[in-house]
């Protein structure tokens, strides 16, 4: 055997962290461990103890061999949920540090759902992120222009730095007005306040989202610093452990923006780090997507509580500016991930008012959950309703070995049926019909809402529910293909995301030049951004030489409000160049809000100028690395309610893992994966590819 | 009554008549016979179909309104909300409407049954049709508010309407905008059109475009506009009919139906569980335009009879000034403020709502305008809508489950308007105003607090910008936006908080801030069940002030206190002025409207006013004073003295009122089984010698239940300026003194309801009983 070069992919979700190997040629092995909340490092690293039988290597042999581990988290978030991050102080200009608590009188809406807005009854603005007392103003202020109207003293450095002191803080948050454009006072704070109190964790908002608005910077600052000290900690012990087992390169982090990160960068901007886990899913599936020939993807990852969905056009993730966090909104650049309140835990219930029947978007969760884990759940949830179709196997444990208690659902669908004069199947499929329909729903106002059309894309599914769904909710969209990605690295996909990675980085910088845009401030601003990129290529990558630069902007029309991220022409900046800018900024506009929206009229207005470092890495061909038999194999039958046929049918249950490329499965069938189950419906067709990805076909003309 | 083919007949007559007095569809439309319906419909549905093409449509619909957002583009769409999506059956009944400016789901039905009754016939209505209309008196706020609608054919004949409406950001009038606070008739404001055809099977009428956009200092804006509303129309029309021909158009319509009648049941049940009975309201309102500050009356009654609502605005003055609304909008508002006490859970659907509504809507009111009265500025709309959410919310006060979604009034009650331009320090001119004005609290509920910065709820969401994105096209510097916790009127439950904002010009001194809207003296945040009314916040301005030296000295003001301190010469801005310097050195500060209080502040539950008094929500001086709340030597809750000072309270404000104008001697004790309150803290008893309105604390009679209680009720009276240092004198604006007239129980000194009037108004009678109760 060959010594091949290991890429090796963590990933810590809330149960379950995920390692996934990949070797040069393509062999892909996989290791799940529980998740270790108390110290996260235990299960990173016993997550990469799994791959060792798969890859026939003692431990000591993988990690010398690993060229690099990188990391998707969604770690720091959790310190935001449960409010246990740094004891924060947030700094900001005098008359303004209310902004977190009047959070520009969107508080009752931010991250609610419309049921919720309109209840305006049980609605309310979140806790603020800090207390007032914890908020420092302090006496300066610049002007949009970045002109100093009020100089920032000596004696007010002074006092910041001693309330700081005085009050212990962990972490401290600079947020003044206007620091994007100058950040003269923020630096001088920042540089005393690290000078005086090395160990107190300082986060600048110009530094951590340069963008006009006070509101989403402060947040994103101040969840910047609450989530520094304990990221810090965790990044450091993970660096610590991989050494400590003999590996000899850099452990890499995933990071929002879609790329990964050196440990250094993700201890000074660790609120880039929470999430990363999903984003990496959503980047991996852009990057193996570009490997299947398929660039135009909607993915969808369907879960106990949620369901998230990305777009992916042309091979690029959609991204987003701003995003909300706990009912607050933060300035982050990141890959779109949308979540919609809809899964195996969605519950359904009657409506006492109207007597009709609704599921979600309240979810039983994990605990007490649906009524088949015998947890204590008593609803009827999506889980229990596909447990009495026939579609969940009672005989067969889920992870971690919970056994599905098909009586118990039964008992309670039967009961929910009876209510609406349905029943037991019809019910069951009820709910499911119900949940499909408002999933498709969800899925095309994705879509739409990015500017596409859904039809023409394929639904990659991931999720434990996404196999028993997707078949039913891309229905709709007008999608033709269904794809379950390397159908068993499916249910680790982030971890296989965040081990295709490559090292990325954005730096930006907040401009406001109307046309004609001053040439000179734009050649100054992407020269410096330049050099910021080509600074962090030379500490960060391992052969700065194959740093690739790419050239972007943020542009508007004047008098509208989007803002559209345009890919700038290369070659040196002129007014050939300015029109150039000006036309791919239009197309854009163009393909993303319509032909004709636009007002030219009224001239266009750059934003941001933005440069993108990235470190390039050959992309992954996996191969089905499965046992082949000879004669492929009989499957088992179960009877399976299926609505499209109104009724109860015999089933073939398929053991999804040792099925070989080409074979083609007529629906009805069911094909069972260790962590998921694959609805195939009647009329559909599903197909194992090269790869051992399951494509299921949907009917013609629907 | 006339046949139908006689009222065809009539058709022009009826015609100008709504383009005078306004339009209200009749219980029967009259169409022209030669218009085909597709009336197909199932209607029985079962359980599973009915959810899942229900949801279907309420995504349609909101999908509607995210293609609009998408090409439109416009901040007032995109960022303020302003604008709506319905969908309508065949005959214009709202089944299905969206979650954005909910004031614009009484408006969509006006506008269809006015062209299915006065274009059936010429120019007729046919498939492919788009309508375009702007028109105040058929069933828009004011002339920028622009609806999109068209009819769906299936099978060829009429089966659905598609509809639209969003605020477009100028149509023209003799100011940028289109809000002509000047306005003394509508012939100042932007012309407006009745329904127009803009598009028909062969397109869109270009013609019609021109028309449109002619009127505009932005014709391209205007065009933009437009196409983002045909955007929004053809999408949902193209969905709609791929429903159909999923679902099948009998399954879609009988959908639709249901969703109507079931939202009719859920209101009418609710409806039912309160008594028969009326509830009025009787205001003034101050600001009418510039020069006139007189307060004027608006009046607003329900009047319940099982499970239907009479509404009326009789007494109301007559149109004046700038503020008036048509009564199609009168309509509208009455809509949005029962949506969210009495439909909270009905996916605003108006149709459903509007099945058990009445209106006698006095024509030539300020709330029911003719033709040509002013109608632009939204002011009227705003208070309207106060008014009318404040009824709402009294009248399911008494009745413990609609008590739930009852709250004291909301943000921008007592609307400000702070229009700016000059020019800017680049030497050009600009025109453009803050939204800081939206960003006030919502009032308290009854069972809790109410929501700091919950914004007006005439959308469901109200966001305001940030005071950088603001900084870069207005040339001021903002001082401070500080949020104001005291500010939230004093209750049982206290009304959410606001915010002030100062401002002082930047790089140039030709600029200048408008000290507009509603007088603010007169407040429009009336408390419920003896809460006390919210400020309806003030305009503050202060010229040459020494600002730019406490800036070289590194100083600036952080808090109003500060800001008078700097400029000790600054005063109430004069009241409707549009050119209120502000230059480098002149200082302008605003403070929106908190949310009213909602009960008697003596029975707000002690911990919660330390807790108050902690986060600088009450004044030392009002925790005894408000809140009768006494503290041991340790900064804790002595609770034997504080029943002291709230017994002493009582009694005190009950020696100080004027006693009972109609005295009623004795007690009812309310039955603990079915305590029937016709407003929160006033039960309805039936005793052997009478049917009694009494306190529900202390069973003392207040009044005949058909009389009302107000009159058996002590009467205390406090000038509006002396409720705290955030209310202003109405007399100095309007030359008219107001007094705060807190009603209590005569028995146990209760404040059970309030209302601001003049001293030698004779109270109204704000609920009573239609009929003994069996």
């Amino acid at each position: 055997m060959t010594i091949e070069p290991i890429s090796i992919g963590v990933d810590i979700g809330g149960t379950f962290t995920d390692a996934v190997a990949i070797t040069a040629s393509g062999r892909i092995a996989t290791g799940k461990s529980s998740t270790t909340p108390s110290d996260l490092s235990i299960g990173f690293f016993a997550a990469i103890s799994e791959l060792l039988p798969h890859l026939d290597l003692t431990e000591r042999e993988l990690y010398e061999r690993a060229t690099r581990i990188a990391h998707g988290t969604t770690a720091g978030i959790n310190a935001l949920v449960t409010r246990t991050g740094a004891r924060t102080a947030v700094v900001t200009t005098s008359g303004h540090g209310d902004a977190l608590r009047i959070m520009r009188g969107s508080g009752r809406t931010l991250g609610a759902s419309v049921e919720e807005m309109l209840d305006f009854a049980s609605s309310d603005r979140p806790e603020p992120l800090v207390a007032p007392h914890d908020v420092i103003e302090v006496a300066e202020r610049v002007d949009c222009e970045g002109d100093v109207v009020v100089a920032l003293t000596d004696d007010a450095v002074e006092g910041v730095v001693e309330r700081i002191k005085r009050g212990g803080y962990e972490a401290v948050a600079i947020s003044l007005l206007w620091s994007f454009v100058n950040p003269v006072h923020e630096r001088r704070l920042a540089t005393e306040i690290a000078r005086r109190l090395p160990d107190v964790f300082v986060s600048s908002s110009h530094d951590v989202a340069p963008r006009v608005g006070e509101y989403g910077r402060t947040v994103a600052c101040t969840m910047n610093a609450m989530v520094g000290p304990l990221m810090t900690n965790y990044i450091e012990r993970i660096v610590r452990g991989a050494r400590e087992r003999g590996f000899g390169g850099d452990v890499l982090f995933g990071h929002v923006e879609g790329g990964l990160v050196r440990a250094g960068e993700a201890k000074r901007f660790p609120l880039g780090t929470v999430q990363s886990g999903p984003v990496a899913g959503v980047v991996g599936s852009a990057r193996y997507g570009r490997v299947r020939g398929e660039s135009d993807i909607v993915v969808t990852d369907m879960g106990g509580t949620t369901l998230d969905v990305s777009v992916i056009v042309a091979g690029e993730p959609a991204f987003e500016e701003e995003t909300v966090i706990e009912r607050q909104l933060a300035y982050l650049r990141k890959v779109e991930v949308e979540s919609i309140g809809a899964g195996g835990g969605s519950i359904a219930w009657i409506d006492p008012e109207s007597g009709g029947l609704h599921v979600g978007p309240r979810s039983a969760g994990a605990v007490p959950g649906p009524v088949c884990y015998g947890r204590g759940g008593t609803e009827v949830t999506v889980t229990d309703a596909d447990l009495v179709l026939g579609i969940l196997n009672p005989d067969r444990p889920l992870a971690g070995g919970l056994r599905l208690d098909l009586d118990a659902a039964t008992r309670a669908v039967r009961a929910l049926g009876d209510r609406l004069g349905l029943g037991l199947y019809e019910c069951a499929a009820g709910v499911i019909e119900i949940v499909d329909t408002k999933m498709e729903d969800l899925v095309r106002r994705a879509t739409l809402q990015r500017g596409h059309d859904a039809r023409g894309f394929t639904l990659w599914a991931f999720g434990g529910a996404g196999g028993a769904h997707a078949g039913l909710y891309a229905r709709g969209l007008g999608v033709e293909r269904v794809v379950f990605p390397l159908a068993d690295t499916a249910s680790v996909w982030s971890a296989f995301g965040c081990a295709v990675l490559e090292q990325r980085r954005t730096f930006q910088v907040p401009v406001f030049l109307r046309e004609p845009f001053d040439l000179t401030q734009v050649r100054a601003a992407l020269a410096s951004l330049e050099e910021r990129a080509l600074d962090y290529a030379r500490t960060s990558f391992a052969d700065p030489a194959t740093a690739v630069l790419g050239y972007f902007a943020d542009m508007k029309y004047t008098l509208q409000v989007y803002e559209v991220e345009t890919a700038l022409p290369g070659g040196i900046v002129d007014d050939g160049w300015a029109d150039d800018a000006v036309k791919r900024f239009e197309a854009r506009y163009s393909t993303l809000y319509g032909e004709g929206t636009s007002y030219r009229a009224a001239g266009v207005v750059l934003t941001n100028l933005r440069v993108t470092v990235s470190e390039p890495v050959a992309d992954t061909r996996a191969r089905a690395a499965r046992a082949v038999l000879a004669g492929g194999v009989a499957p088992s039958h179960r009877p399976v309610y299926w609505r499209e046929l109104g009724d109860r049918v015999d089933t073939a249950v398929f053991e999804g893992m040792v099925l070989v490329p080409s074979t083609t499965i007529e629906g009805p069938a069911l094909l069972e994966y260790p962590n998921t189950v694959v609805a195939v419906r009647p009329g559909q067709r599903a197909v194992v590819d090269e790869d051992g990805s399951l494509t299921v076909h949907l009917e013609e003309g629907r | 009554m006339s046949s139908v083919e006689e009222r065809a007949a009539d058709e022009a007559r009826r015609r100008y008549a709504s383009f005078r007095d306004g339009y209200l569809p009749p219980a029967e439309l009259v169409i022209d016979p030669s218009l085909r319906f597709n009336d197909v419909c199932e209607p029985d549905l079962d359980a599973i179909t009915y959810e899942v093409v229900r949801s279907k449509l309420w995504n349609l619909n909101i999908d509607h309104g995210e293609t609009l957002r998408r090409v439109s583009g416009s901040n007032i769409v995109v960022e303020g909300y302003d604008f709506n999506t319905s969908l309508l059956t065949g005959r214009g009944e709202g089944a299905v409407f969206g979650p954005n400016s909910i004031f614009f789901a009484g408006c969509a039905d006006l506008v269809v049954k006015w062209t299915l009754e006065h274009r059936s016939s010429n120019v007729g209505i046919a498939d492919g049709d788009i309508f375009l209309q702007d028109d105040p008196w058929i069933g828009t706020n004011h002339q920028m508010d622009t609806a999109v609608f068209g009819p769906v054919f299936v099978d060829g004949g009429l089966f659905a309407w598609v509809y639209n409406c969003a605020h477009q950001r100028e149509v023209g009038g003799t100011e940028p905008g289109g809000f002509i606070q000047d306005a003394v008739s509508v012939f100042s404001e932007a012309t407006f059109m009745p329904p127009i055809k803009l598009a028909d099977a062969d397109g869109v009428r270009e013609d019609v475009v021109d028309a449109w956009t002619r009127r505009s200092r932005m014709p391209e804006v205007n065009v933009l506009e437009l196409k983002s509303q045909l955007a929004g129309f053809r999408f949902a029309r193209r969905r709609l009919l791929e429903l159909v021909e999923r679902y099948g158009a009998a399954t879609v319509k009988g959908v639709m139906e249901r969703n109507i009648a079931l939202t009719a049941e859920a209101v009418g049940r609710r409806l039912a569980r309160l008594p028969d009975a009326v509830w009025r309201d009787e205001r003034y309102v101050a600001g009418a335009v510039k020069g006139d500050h007189r307060p004027y009356r608006l009046c607003l009654s329900y009047e319940k009879r099982g499970d239907r609502l009479l509404v009326s605005n009789r007494g109301t003055d007559a149109a004046v000034g700038s503020f008036n609304i048509t009564r199609g909008v009168l309509r509208a508002v009455v809509m949005n403020g029962l949506f969210p006490v009495i439909a909270y859970d009905q996916y605003l659907c108006g149709a459903g709502l509007l099945r058990q509504l009445d209106f006698e809507f006095e024509k030539g009111t300020i709330t029911a305008a003719s033709h040509p009265a002013a109608v632009s500025t939204s002011l009227g709309t705003l208070v309207a809508l106060a008014q009318a959410q404040h009824l709402a919310s009294k009248m399911c006060s008494g009745d413990p489950q609609l008590r739930l979604h009852a709250f004291a009034g909301a943000a921008a009650h007592t609307a400000s308007y702070n229009g700016m331009s000059g020019i800017d320090q680049y030497g050009g001119h600009y025109h453009d105003l803050t939204l800081d004005t939206v960003a006030g609290g919502v009032g308290a509920f009854a069972f809790r607090d109410g929501i700091d910065h919950g914004g007006p709820l005439y959308a469901t969401m109200s966001p305001i910008s940030d005071a950088e994105k603001y900084e870069r096209s207005i040339p001021f510097l903002y001082l401070y936006r500080r949020e104001m916790p005291e500010s939230g009127g004093h209750g049982r439950w206290r009304g959410g908080c606001t915010l002030a904002s100062a401002w002082v010009g930047h790089k140039t001194n030709e600029s200048t801030v408008a000290s507009g809207g509603l007088i603010k003296s007169v407040t429009q945040g009336i408390g419920l069940a003896g809460g006390r009314p919210a400020t309806g916040g003030y305009q503050w301005h202060a010229t040459d002030t020494a600002i730019r030296d406490w800036f070289a000295d590194g100083r600036l003001p952080r808090t109003p206190a500060e800001l008078r301190e700097l400029a000790p010469h600054g005063d109430f801005a004069e009241a409707k002025r549009y050119d209120n310097r502000l230059g480098v050195t002149d200082v302008f500060e605003v403070l929106p409207n908190p949310g009213a209080g909602y009960g008697d502040p003596l029975d707000r539950d002690v911990e919660l006013v330390v807790e108050d008094h902690r986060n600088g929500r009450i004044t030392t001086e009002e925790l005894t004073s408000v809140y009768g709340v006494a503290l041991d030597v340790d900064g804790r809750v002595d609770v034997d003295a504080s029943d002291t000072t709230r017994a002493a309270l009582r009694a005190g404000r009950l020696a100080a009122a004027k006693s009972p104008r109609i005295p009623c001697a004795g007690r009812s004790d309310p039955d603990p089984s079915s305590p029937q309150q016709i407003v929160d803290g006033v039960a309805c008893v039936e005793d052997p010698d009478g049917h009694w309105l009494v306190c529900a604390a202390c069973s003392q009679r207040l009044g005949g239940a058909t009389e009302g209680y107000r009159h058996g009720c002590a009467e205390n009276e406090r000038r509006l300026a002396d409720l705290g240092p955030l209310f202003s004198d109405p007399e100095r604006d309007t030359g008219v003194g107001l007094v705060l007239r807190t009603f209590l129980c005569p028995g146990c000194g209760v404040a059970l309801d309030t209302q601001i009037c003049r001293e030698d108004d004779d109270p109204y009678v704000d609920a009573r009983l239609l009929a003994q109760r069996r």
